[in-house]
This record gives structure tokens, C-alpha cells and sequence, in this order.
């Protein structure tokens, strides 16, 4: 660990001798004076130092990770950082854990009195252990995902505001926020179990293995974001091994031995649309990439052309597979075997139509939609502000626009603005195609006009 | 060195570099000028692969710098026009840092800072932070920084903005001390004097494309014919029209006591001219290659003469305007 120069480099930013001994100076004070004035049994002294430790990893830490980098572009250093020698393995722990060193070492303190007031309560050594667990893990990838966020930004060029950068760390922030709820709300309830693949599972015990593997999933994300950003070429074989995990996952709750296939599918062809919208939104839609990708393509290299390959594409082709595999598989009866999922849920909703099977169909084509919407605007002369720009008319679209149709009673309408069973494959499909095929055109044209190039002849002459 | 093939580059709604081509030899330095918004900070982004072009290619001492930037990267040192240096740590830390980030070994990694900073003058500094330092240190440490893993291309951005005289003429040391000592070298400016100080080869960009690359301080070559500066001990009316009786000769421009002419680029046919000369009468005291300059061959271009000898006069007359 001490090898690593980013580690280090953000120790000697970070980690000044009076900058820690001030903070155990003042930690220490916050837990005499919980010991001293709170409740008997130090009850006030271990939920003290764990809100403390609460709010200096979610709020402080993960703020923290998004400045990381936040900080290096607006001092012009990311440049240089981007020429080194440094690995993206190296660069990601080292300015991750570097520069939220100094809240780590704060909260570490914290967490050690927390441990010692629930040791002098009586509680268990196993509980202690997990509940740090817990902790950390929670801490670790809370920052994880907001360093992420952070990088995800800086590849769309929009880090530079510092709305952004809170944008990061909320998201770090709402995933701590998120797991400490589940923990309060587990505390009120008791043990639950957890049923996957027929199994039942402690719940804390399946969450914090469920974190900890997600944890480790938002560290390699990381880590292979920050290889695009140092420009090492990165294969799609890590998104589809986390698509996998993802789908097979969210497929464990619906799955026992009574459920049919298309009860098991279901939450995974959610779960994959959702992916899908988020690989889009999170990509740069660079079309210079599309077009090296292209190129690599054309020329028979598809070890070359595969790194150009947009991760929303392969999440898409996932999708579309899974969505025709649950259509096919569902049963054409009564739903009682699917009670209690998703899609019973989804069946009596009014706006569905009558067939599953066409409904997801319909879904898988506007999703498709969708994409080549926002991947028009993409392509635009104001491509900073496509993918919000692009969410918001879709949202209008779904919501607003339904309602009104359904209002007015104009149902046969509803297949150009949601996946709706018309009572008829032509008028189910017909609009959505069509929008599908003016979109195609339309990104073709721009496409010709402002991405492909014809080179010329050779402008200079060499010298030397 | 740096063989640069059909390099393009767009920004949103503006072709910024059209297909340019380039092949820069070792141990030259050469000065990339250009107008504002030529291209000039793009090319160099693409030639650090801290980009990726539309079209073209980028291969640094053999290396296809888009297809493995890592490699290139060993390969080079950037200087861009920020100097981007942590202004919390110190001089010593900032080289620390850079030489192990670059794979300096930890071992050796003090000793390339100490050298570092010997090399740029820095080595009275290293307890100083970097945030305190004048802006021509702090382009030192930048530079020092650049170079702490010995590459042999550097790529600098002008790194003269903003300097004092005295810290400029330093910079011109430095940068020939570095070509001396092996390396490769582009700088980027708009200040042409200081830049013909060091510069062997001028690159100049206009409008995202090339519009000349020529070495410097060279006699004017141009299609076998040479331009000679003739100078008289004392005034004589009759040097024009002497001149203009001699065969395979143009004058350029004439005044009194000098004139400029072009001629075939010919040993014998330029002794025979000599002596021709004299024997008119002429108090001949100078008759030599005239030497362009940077600030010269800059403004033949940029002010519209590239290809024709008379289009060359006319850019020598401007300069000579110019410089006057």
C-alpha cells in the first residue's frame, strides 16, 4: 500500500501530524463526554460514535471521494495524471482510500469506541463484528460509487460545476443513506428470511453478503472506468459478467420449485431495461468511438472493434433476448402461478392491454426507441444536454400523455406513447416501428452530416 | 521521432486539425506557431494521446500512440499551457511524486528528483511548496516534472506565457540543454524571438492544417535557387542596375548600400557573379546566403507567400518591413 505514489501523494495532502492529532483530540472529547453525561450502560456513547461514524462516511467521506477528482480537474493536475505511469488499479485504491484518508482515520476512531462502548454493554463479539462489517462495507462503496459517479461525469465533460460534484456524492449518499435505512428498519422487524432460489437466508446475514458482493462489483466498476479514463481498452466482458450477476440475482427472489419461467424472468427483464436506460445515460455517446468502432469493424478487427462496443448496445441485445424468452415462456392460461411477482402486479394494471406476451414485446421495441431517441439528440449540435433534455420528453411521453389518452378514452392511441396490446399485432407494433424507423433514418442523415469523413490528400509535406 | 499521418480532428460544429501530416526527426526542436485558434493546443493533445482523433494516426518513436497510450506515455513528457502542479506539496514531493507515478523505482526515484531539479535550477528549492513559488519556478518544476523519467519526445505548450525576460532566456537554455541530452522536442508559442533562440524546425499551423514545416536559421533554399545578400563598403547608385545586367539573377530588393538577390544555387555561377561584380567597381564588402529567421519564414506564410520564388521576395520585403 505504501508503494503506491497516488496513496501517498494524498497522505501527504491529507494526513498532517496535527491534522490527526486534532481529530482524536476532539473525538475523544465527544466520547468522555457521552460517557460521562449519557444514558447508564453507555448506551448514548456507542449510538453517538455511531452516528458520528455514519456522518463523516456518508456525508463527509463520499464528498470527499467525488472531490478526488473534482479537485484534480479544476487544478489542471488530471492531465498529467492521465500521462502517467501510474496503473488504473493503482490510481482508483490510491485515490480512493487516499483521499478519504483523513475521514477514515476520524471514523476508524469512532468505530473503535463504538466497539468498546458495546463491549462493556455485553454485546455479542459476533454482532460487533458484523455491524463493522457492515459499516465498512457500506463506507467503501458509498465512496466507490461516488468516485465512479464522479469519473462518469468527467467523461461527459461535466464535472466542472460543482452541482455535479454534489450530484456524485449524493449518489455515494443515497446508497449509504439507503443500506442504513434497511438496517434501522431491520432492527424494528427482527430477523426476516430471505427466499432465493428456493432457499431461506437470514436476512442481515443475505444483505451483508448481498453488500459485500455489490461492494466489490461498484470497485472492479471503478477500477475499469478509470482504465477507459487512463485509456487502457476496456473488452465489454466485465459489464456482461455483471449483467449476468445482476439477472441471475434478481431472478434468485421469484425462483423456487413451483415457478414457472416466466414468473423467474420477469424481475431480470426489469432489472435489464433498467440497466439498459443506465449504461445509455451514463456512456459518453462519443462518436468518434462509434466511429474508430466502426472502422475496426469494417476492417475484419473485431478484437479492436469489440473495446468501441457501447455498453447500453450489448445491455439492449441482453434485454431484447430476455424479454422474447419471458414473451415466449409465458403461460397463455390464468396467472396463478405467477402470483405474487411482478408481473401479476403489471397484468391488472390498466394500461397494459390484454396479452403479456405483446406487451413485453411492444416493450423490448421501445426501448429501442428510446435509445435511438436520445441517441439523435446525441448527435446534435447540443449533445451536453441531450440526455436530460431527451429524459425529460420521455417522461412526458410515458406519463402525462398516457394519462391524457386514457382520459379522453383515445386507448387505440396508446400504442404510439406506451407498450400496449391494441387487441391487434399490426396496431400493437405498426407505430412503434414506425417511430423506430423515422428515428434510424434520422440518425443516419446526421450521422452522414456531421460524424462521417471522407479523408483527403496528404496536406503537408514531410521534413525533417 | 513523431511521424504524424492524416490527423483530424472536430469540435462540435468546427473542424479543428483537416488531415495533417507530419514526420518530426530526432533531436530537432520545433517550434509549433500559429495563429489563435490554428490547431496548435490540438495537436498537441493528439500527439500526447490525451485525445482521440476522428481520422489518423500518431506513432511516437514507433509506437501507435492511440492504439497503446500507456507505451507512448513512457515515451513522453507534456507540458500543457496550465503547468497543473499540486500547490500543497513541496518542490521535493511534487518530484517524488511525478518520477514515481512516471515508474521511477522507489530506489532511484530521489536521485531523478535531486537530477531533476539540478537540471532546472530547482535544487535550492525543494523544501519550498509549490503554491509559493514565482510563476517561472513554478514552469521549471512543471518542466522538471515532464522530463523526470528521461523521455525522448517533450511536448510543451507555450511554456514561455507569462515569463519574464530573464526567465525566458533560461527556459531557451534549458530546452537546448534537453535536446542536447537527447531529447525530441515541440514547443507550442506565439513569441517568436524567443522561440528562434532554440527552435531548429518551424511547424506552422494556420486554419487546422499545415501550412509549412522548414528548419530554421538555414540559407533560403528554395528550388535550387538561393538568395544572397550583396553589401557595399559605400553607397553606389549603379548596384541595381549592375545587378540586373548579370544573368540568372533577380533582385530582390535594393537600396543603396545592399541588395538581395536570387540566384541559382551554384558554387561556380556564384563566383563568377562575385567577380563580375567587382570588376564593375562595385566596394563589395559582403556577398553571403542570406539567412532566414523564424519571425521571417512566419510572416512569408502567414501573410500569403508559401510556394513561388516572387511570392518569397515579397514575404522577405514584409519581413525586412516588418523588422524595421
Amino acid at each position: 500500500m505504501i508503494g503506491n505514489p497516488e496513496f501517498i501523494r494524498n497522505l501527504w495532502l491529507q494526513c498532517s501530524w496535527p491534522r490527526l492529532l486534532a481529530a482524536a483530540v476532539v473525538i475523544g472529547i465527544i466520547y468522555y463526554a457521552a460517557v460521562y453525561w449519557g444514558e447508564p450502560g453507555q448506551v448514548s456513547a456507542a449510538l453517538i460514535n455511531e452516528w458520528l461514524f455514519h456522518f463523516i462516511i456518508g456525508l463527509w467521506s463520499t464528498r470527499r471521494a467525488a472531490d478526488a477528482l473534482a479537485e484534480e480537474v479544476g487544478s489542471n493536475t488530471w492531465e498529467i495524471q492521465r500521462m502517467s505511469g501510474l496503473s488504473a488499479w493503482s490510481m482508483a485504491w490510491g485515490k480512493l482510500l487516499g483521499a478519504t484518508a483523513y475521514p477514515w482515520f476520524c471514523a476508524l476512531l469512532c468505530l473503535v469506541l463504538m466497539d468498546v462502548s458495546l463491549v462493556n454493554r455485553g454485546t455479542s463479539s459476533n454482532e460487533i463484528l458484523l455491524q463493522n462489517i457492515n459499516l465498512v462495507a457500506s463506507g467503501l462503496t458509498a465512496q466507490a460509487i461516488s468516485l465512479s459517479v464522479a469519473l462518469l461525469l468527467l467523461r461527459k465533460a461535466q464535472l466542472r460545476r460543482r452541482l455535479m460534484v454534489t450530484f456524485a456524492q449524493v449518489c455515494g449518499l443515497i446508497f449509504y443513506g439507503n443500506n442504513f435505512l434497511r438496517d434501522i428498519a431491520s432492527f424494528f422487524a427482527g430477523e426476516h428470511f430471505v427466499s432465493w432460489y428456493g432457499n431461506s437466508y437470514p436476512a442481515l446475514s443475505f444483505h451483508l453478503v448481498s453488500l459485500i458482493v455489490f461492494g466489490a462489483w461498484m470497485w472492479f466498476g471503478l477500477y475499469r472506468l478509470m482504465r477507459l479514463e487512463l485509456q487502457y481498452r476496456n473488452w465489454p466482458w466485465a459489464w456482461i459478467t455483471f449483467l449476468a450477476y445482476v439477472l441471475i440475482y434478481t431472478g434468485g427472489f421469484s425462483a423456487n420449485a413451483q415457478a414457472s419461467m416466466g414468473a423467474v424472468l420477469i424481475d431480470p427483464f426489469v432489472a435489464s431495461v433498467i440497466l439498459t436506460y443506465l449504461s445509455f445515460l451514463a456512456e459518453p455517446k462519443d462518436p468518434v468511438r462509434y466511429r474508430w468502432g466502426m472502422i475496426a469493424f469494417m476492417s475484419g478487427d473485431f478484437g479492436k472493434a469489440l473495446g468501441f462496443v457501447p455498453l447500453w448496445l450489448i445491455s439492449y441485445v441482453v434485454t431484447a433476448v430476455l424479454g422474447i424468452t419471458l414473451a415466449v415462456s409465458l403461460p397463455q392460461g390464468p396467472l396463478a402461478p405467477l402470483e405474487n411477482t411482478w408481473l401479476t402486479h403489471l397484468w391488472f394494471w390498466p394500461h397494459m392491454g390484454l396479452r403479456p406476451q405483446v406487451f413485453f414485446i411492444a416493450c423490448i421495441l421501445f426501448v429501442g426507441r428510446d435509445i435511438l431517441f436520445l441517441l439523435l439528440l446525441n448527435l446534435g449540435s447540443w449533445r451536453q444536454r441531450a440526455d436530460l433534455a431527451g429524459l425529460i420528453y420521455l417522461l412526458i411521453a410515458y406519463f402525462p400523455l398516457t394519462s391524457l389518452i386514457g382520459f379522453v378514452g383515445g386507448l387505440p392511441l396508446l400504442p404510439f406513447v406506451v407498450p400496449y396490446d391494441a387487441g391487434n399485432l399490426v396496431l400493437s407494433f405498426a407505430p412503434v416501428l414506425v417511430q423506430i424507423g423515422v428515428l434510424a433514418m434520422l440518425i443516419g442523415r446526421r450521422w452522414q452530416v456531421s460524424v462521417a469523413i471522407k479523408p483527403g490528400p496528404v496536406q503537408a509535406a514531410s521534413a525533417g | 521521432m513523431i511521424d504524424v499521418s492524416h490527423l483530424t480532428y472536430d469540435y462540435p460544429g468546427r473542424r479543428a486539425l483537416d488531415d495533417v501530416s507530419v514526420t518530426i526527426a530526432p533531436l530537432t526542436i520545433t517550434a509549433l506557431v500559429g495563429p489563435n485558434g490554428a490547431g496548435k493546443s490540438t495537436f498537441l493533445r493528439l500527439c500526447a494521446a490525451l485525445d482521440r482523433p476522428y481520422f489518423g494516426q500518431v506513432k511516437i518513436d514507433g509506437i501507435d500512440i492511440h492504439d497503446d497510450p500507456r507505451a507512448a506515455h513512457q515515451r513522453m513528457g507534456f507540458l500543457p499551457d496550465f503547468f497543473g502542479l499540486y500547490d500543497d506539496l513541496t518542490v521535493q514531493q511534487c518530484l517524488l511524486f511525478r518520477a514515481r507515478a512516471q515508474g521511477v523505482g522507489a530506489q532511484v526515484a530521489e536521485a531523478a528528483a535531486r537530477r531533476a531539479a539540478d537540471r532546472l535550477g530547482l535544487s535550492d528549492r525543494l523544501r519550498e511548496k509549490a503554491g509559493t513559488l514565482s510563476r517561472g519556478l513554478r514552469q521549471r518544476l512543471a518542466i522538471a516534472q515532464a522530463i523526470i523519467h528521461e523521455p525522448k519526445v517533450l511536448m510543451l505548450d507555450e511554456p514561455a506565457s507569462g515569463l519574464d525576460p530573464e526567465a525566458r532566456i533560461a527556459l531557451a537554455q534549458v530546452l537546448r540543454q534537453l535536446r542536447d541530452d537527447g531529447m525530441t522536442i515541440i514547443v507550442s508559442s506565439h513569441i517568436l524571438a524567443e522561440l528562434e533562440d532554440y527552435s531548429t524546425h518551424m511547424l506552422i499551423i494556420r486554419d487546422g492544417r499545415i501550412v509549412e514545416f522548414t528548419p530554421i536559421g538555414q540559407a533560403a533554399h528554395h528550388e535550387g535557387r538561393l538568395r544572397l545578400r550583396v553589401r557595399l563598403a559605400r553607397e553606389d547608385a549603379r548596384l541595381p542596375e549592375i545587378v540586373r545586367q548579370l544573368s540568372d539573377i533577380a533582385l530582390i530588393e535594393s537600396h543603396p548600400t545592399t541588395a538581395l538577390i536570387d540566384i541559382a544555387d551554384d558554387a561556380g555561377h556564384r563566383a563568377e557573379v562575385l567577380k563580375q561584380l567587382i570588376t564593375a567597381g562595385l566596394a563589395v564588402s559582403e556577398f553571403a546566403p542570406e539567412h532566414l529567421g523564424l519571425q521571417d519564414a512566419y510572416l512569408n506564410h502567414v501573410q500569403g507567400a508559401t510556394a513561388a520564388a516572387p511570392q518569397v521576395i515579397k514575404g522577405a520585403q514584409a519581413a525586412d518591413e516588418a523588422q524595421s
